[in-house]
């Protein structure tokens, strides 16, 4: 009898197996961030029998305790840099919220990790930089959690852009959720309080302004603070917009100016990232992307449009104009694209081989590029010019000095 | 007092910016964390529209300034200094530099005086060095790092010795941060550690992209003695990317000593990215004294290389004893092989198990070059049945249009394995004129399930047409009598959804077989489009059975959910019709779910009008919820 090892294994039981892999080909793997996503990819992670996850880290007890649970002998740490000072760990996971990831990212490559990051990439343009500077810099492997690129739905659509199945593509329209999820139903607890004995509220905030604890600042809401996250835009950009990017052979390029506008519908709160948004980004060769949220005309998902036809894709489905497009082959002789049926398998087997994933940080800060850029430009209202190949704001304005974020001490990159 | 010179300011720069920020000023004043932000918030717009205007954006400095020197609460101050990052000039510095020395204040003065270009900024920073210490003065030294500047390096690089680690460690990162050849100097004097040695590859990259590289090299040659392996591993890398020629013999040696793994994967990278073909020959050579992980990495490295003529190499590093070495050999063939990698590929997908089958089946649905098809095709007639599924499903895979008279000869053959992957093959392959042959297949199949792979083939051929015509299953339905096959034609009709299958679906409606009747029902819930929806409704409405009716309102809802170019107002109101026929609250929760796609006011309404049914009212109220916060986002 055949029984499929993602059965087989309770979480418990993979460090078991993870033991009888030779060490040439175990990962052990810690994770930082335990909240909300960081525990269900724990579990992906543990479903693979060459990793093995030996410490967890949170600055959150209860996030901690359940990521502890998952396997015994996980040890917990509160500080990151514990964690990443045991040299019996390859690989770490990062699933803190945007305004860290520059700082765990780079501290973790520091000390010779390789990562398997959140997107995305980075809370701001010059921290993804940074990351993708280091990542160069040690030679570590980096997998972004940008992992459409691991779903054949995606692949497939890419594939027929790539070989040309609509002609020239003039125009790509990427559609976004609106507005703040209220996951929890706590946007409106606002007024400061004392934090959960739970939680080491100084730490979570980080390198982020001083600012007074309230349920609506934090756990998975914390994305609609600017000082935290970058609201819709930045939470998909690392979806629908690496999607885009990878159809049409962006790795390496990006917009030329970046137009946008955005609207507050309803009353002004805490959570001030723009919820309804449209970002207009016109590339090299004449090609414009068109990101929006909250917009009907745009719909959820990435749509090329080319001379010949237009292709849409989303975790939905896939759909065409002509309609036969979609279903269309591709060939063994025509251009194809790496395979992958699982994101975090992929990443494991890139640090056993040392070779680059799918979703490397250079690609990922290409992919969030048009969405630092847009989230700049609907702020300031200016039209924003950049220079792709220098990766250089062109512009002579205040736009410049959003690209980075100051942080509070000692945080620094 | 402060106050009163406040609102004289507000006065003076409101004729020039407009009363907008004064009035917003006043209403912030008193602002205390937790109070509504509106005249926050509308302060920070007003701030970041003048970033790009400096006639918008002196006035409001101005201001901001002003209240800083008010008495307005520090929550208030807290919130309206950040936006002196945004239009701050020099004329900020005054009141940032007092802000500076104050721990309390320090990081939001930091804050904006890190982003405000001016060089007065940088002189308080430097004056705020001797008259901080602690945190406070650890932000400064970043501060100053992060604006680059130059002639702070001999204010900070004392630093470096500071009984202070996180300070000292601080001074490393600034001075890497600000490069320059004082900053190099100050960092290879220090005592080492790993913010220093991190600094001094940042300033080693810094050369290599003005190709300095010799200074770049002296830099990685001194840390490839660190103690930190990290650092080492880096300074190998950068070491080979300053003067690859030179690294070679020490990436042979370190290739061949196997005592620091990461720093022998460091090596293989190196060779990977290396254009000179001696780096292509020290990885093939070192394939044979290598551990196992190494192994897997030269394979990887090979791979990578795209050097031609390397199918002999990669065949035998694909019979390797480790596992993941094979694997990685074996998906290499799939870029590196041709048609004379075919046998050994699909003899692998026949014979392996797990990631070492599923690479070979990889490879051999994208192996390139000529007579690869042909040697598939040929790997089709003559192979065991084993091998023979393997270059089937490879044909498929690989949409080879000259393959489906093949498949349809392995269609009929007597092992079953090879007949179901022929026909999944040709679901791949086949074109509108190999339908009546399909056709003819799933009429004399013998068990349902080779019938139902043969539904989705023949319906995949025929849409391969850009206008499907259903005339070839039309005639097979006049000639078929056995129900279960004509339940199989119903449904290719429905999968094909043209509407010249309609009166053929309708016939079996009528037909009075209980069996027939509900498959003509599932042809039409599969319609690709929405012809079908007045038959659905009335059948669920008015059709014979319970079961009948609830899968007629099923079938409605599902083509209602297809795409469309329909709004979401004329979406909704099909679905009303379907809310009233609904037989059972689990048909009305059905439609409650439908709604939800479709944020218009109408779905609202519908999702109200619901709520007041008890067994639905959760679901309703649930539905309300998200169309009423999906509107409020919605221009």
């Amino acid at each position: 009898m055949t029984i499929t090892r993602r059965i087989f294994l309770g979480c418990g039981a993979a460090n078991v197996l993870a033991a009888a892999v030779p060490p040439g080909e175990r990962v052990t793997l810690g994770i930082v961030g335990c909240g909300w996503q960081g525990v269900p990819t724990a579990k992906i992670f543990l479903s693979d029998p060459r990793v093995a996850l030996v410490a967890a880290c949170d600055v959150d007890e209860e996030h901690l305790a359940e990521a502890q649970a998952l396997v015994p002998g996980c040890r917990g740490y509160r500080a990151f840099e514990e964690l990443l000072a045991r040299p019996d760990i390859d690989a770490v996971y990062i699933a803190v919220p945007d305004h860290w990831h520059g700082i765990i990212a780079t501290a973790a490559l520091r000390a010779g990790k390789d990562v398997y990051g959140e997107k995305p990439l980075a809370h701001n343009w010059a921290e993804g930089r940074a990351i993708a500077d280091a990542v160069r810099r040690y030679g570590r492997v980096w997998q972004t959690g940008s992992w459409q690129r691991s779903v054949p739905r995606f692949r497939h659509a890419c594939e027929l852009v790539r070989n040309g199945r609509l002609g020239r593509v003039h125009r790509v329209e990427v559609g976004m959720m609106a507005g703040h999820m209220d996951w929890d139903g706590i946007g409106h607890l606002t007024a400061p309080e004392a934090p959960p004995k739970t939680l080491d509220y100084n730490r979570w905030l980080g390198p982020a302004p001083e600012a007074p604890y309230c349920p609506a600042r934090v756990h998975k809401v914390w994305r609609w603070i600017l000082d935290y996250g970058g609201g819709s835009l930045l939470d998909w950009v690392g979806h629908h917009v690496d999607i885009a990017h990878w159809a049409l052979g962006l790795d390496s390029s990006g917009p030329v100016e970046v137009r946008a506008t955005c609207q507050f519908p309803g009353r002004p709160s805490l959570w001030n990232a723009p919820p309804v948004f449209r970002v207009t980004a016109r590339y090299p060769g004449g090609l414009t992307m068109l990101i929006a949220g909250g917009h009907d005309d745009i719909r959820s998902g990435t749509k090329w449009i080319g001379e010949e036809g237009w292709l849409w894709v989303d975790r939905e489905g896939i759909e065409s104009h002509p309609p036969h497009l979609a279903g269309s082959k591709i060939g063994p002789h025509e251009i194809r694209l790496p395979v992958s049926d699982s994101h975090h398998r992929q990443f494991i087997d890139c640090v056993l081989r040392r070779s680059e994933t799918l979703t490397p940080a250079h690609v990922a800060l290409r992919s969030a590029t048009p969405g630092y850029l847009g989230l700049i430009a609907m702020l300031t209202g200016e039209t924003i010019a950049w220079d792709p190949e220098r990766e250089r704001m062109l512009n002579d304005s205040g736009a410049q000095r959003l690209l980075a974020h100051p942080m509070r001490a000692p945080w620094h990159l | 007092m402060a106050l009163v010179r406040f609102l004289l300011v507000c006065v003076a720069a409101g004729a020039a910016f407009g009363a907008d920020a004064e009035t917003l000023l006043k209403q912030i004043a008193r602002y205390e964390h937790g109070d509504p932000p509106a005249a926050v918030r509308e302060l920070d717009a007003l701030a970041y529209r003048a970033a790009g205007d400096p006639a918008a954006a002196a006035p409001l400095e101005r201001l901001l300034v002003a209240f800083l020197e008010s008495d307005a609460t520090p929550a208030a101050k807290d919130a309206v200094v950040r936006n002196l990052s945004i239009v701050g000039t020099a004329a900020s510095v005054p009141v940032l530099s007092r802000m500076l020395a104050d721990p309390k204040t320090s990081d939001m003065a930091r804050y904006a005086l890190e982003r405000i270009p001016a060089p007065e900024a940088a002189q308080a920073l430097r004056g705020a060095l001797a008259r901080t210490d602690g945190l406070t003065r650890i932000g400064v030294v970043n501060t100053l790092g992060r604006r680059r500047d130059t002639a702070s390096v001999p204010s900070i690089a004392p630093l470096l010795r500071a009984g202070d680690p996180d300070l000292a460690s601080a001074a490393a990162t600034a001075l890497g941060n600000i490069g320059g050849p004082e900053a190099r100097k100050a960092l290879l004097e220090a005592p080492q550690d790993i913010a220093v040695a991190e600094s001094l590859l940042k300033i080693a990259e810094q050369d290599l992209r003005s190709n300095r590289r010799a200074e770049a090299a002296a830099i990685y040659q001194r840390l490839q003695a660190s103690t930190h392996p990290p650092v080492r591993t880096a300074a190998l890398l950068g070491s080979a990317a300053a003067n690859p020629q030179a690294a070679l013999p020490e990436l042979r040696a370190i290739l061949r000593k196997a005592e620091d793994a990461g720093l022998q994967a460091a090596a293989i990278r190196s060779l990977a990215e290396m254009q000179n073909p001696e780096a292509g020959k020290l990885l093939m050579e070192g394939l044979a004294q290598a551990p196992a992980a190494a192994r897997v990495q030269i394979v990887a490295a090979v791979d990578d290389r795209h050097q031609p003529g390397m199918l002999p190499w990669f065949t035998k590093a694909a019979e390797d004893s480790e596992l993941a070495v094979r694997v990685a050999a074996l998906q290499a063939l799939g870029t590196h092989g041709g048609a004379s990698a075919i046998p050994l590929l699909a003899a692998r997908a026949a014979s392996a198990e797990g990631s070492e089958r599923e690479a070979a089946r990889l490879s051999l649905a994208r192996v390139r070059g000529p007579e690869t098809d042909a040697a598939i095709l040929s790997g089709i007639r003559t192979a065991d049945p084993e091998v023979k599924v393997e270059f089937i499903r490879a044909a498929g895979e690989r949409g080879i249009r000259s393959a489906p008279e093949v498949l349809l000869e392995a269609a009929k053959d007597p092992d079953t394995a090879v007949r179901q992957e022929a026909v999944r093959a040709l679901r791949e392959t086949a074109a509108p004129p190999h339908a009546p042959k399909l056709i003819a297949l799933l009429q004399s199949a013998g068990a349902e399930s080779e019938r139902k792979e043969l539904e989705r083939t023949v319906a995949a051929a025929i849409r391969r047409s850009p206008k499907p015509s259903v005339e070839s299953v039309l005639a097979a339905w006049r000639s078929e009598s056995a129900v279960p096959v004509k339940a199989s034609l119903l449904s290719v009709v429905g999968m094909i959804g043209a509407g010249e299958g309609l009166p053929m679906v309708r016939e079996a409606l009528q037909s009075g077989d209980s069996a027939l009747q509900r498959a003509a029902i599932l042809s039409m819930s599969e319609w690709p489009n929405t012809t079908p929806l007045e038959d659905l409704l009335q059948l669920a409405k008015s059709g014979g059975s319970l079961s009948q009716r609830v899968l007629a309102l099923r079938g409605y809802v599902n083509l209602v959910r297809l795409p469309s170019s329909r709004t979401p107002a004329e979406s909704a109101r099909l679905l009303a019709p379907a809310m009233e026929a609904a037989p059972r609250p689990e048909e009305k929760k059905l439609v409650l779910a439908a709604l939800q796609r479709f944020i218009c006011p109408e779905s609202l309404e519908m999702a109200k009008a619901a709520a007041a049914d008890p067994a639905v009212a959760a679901e309703a109220k649930l539905a309300v919820s998200n169309l009423e916060r999906g509107l409020s986002y919605r221009r």
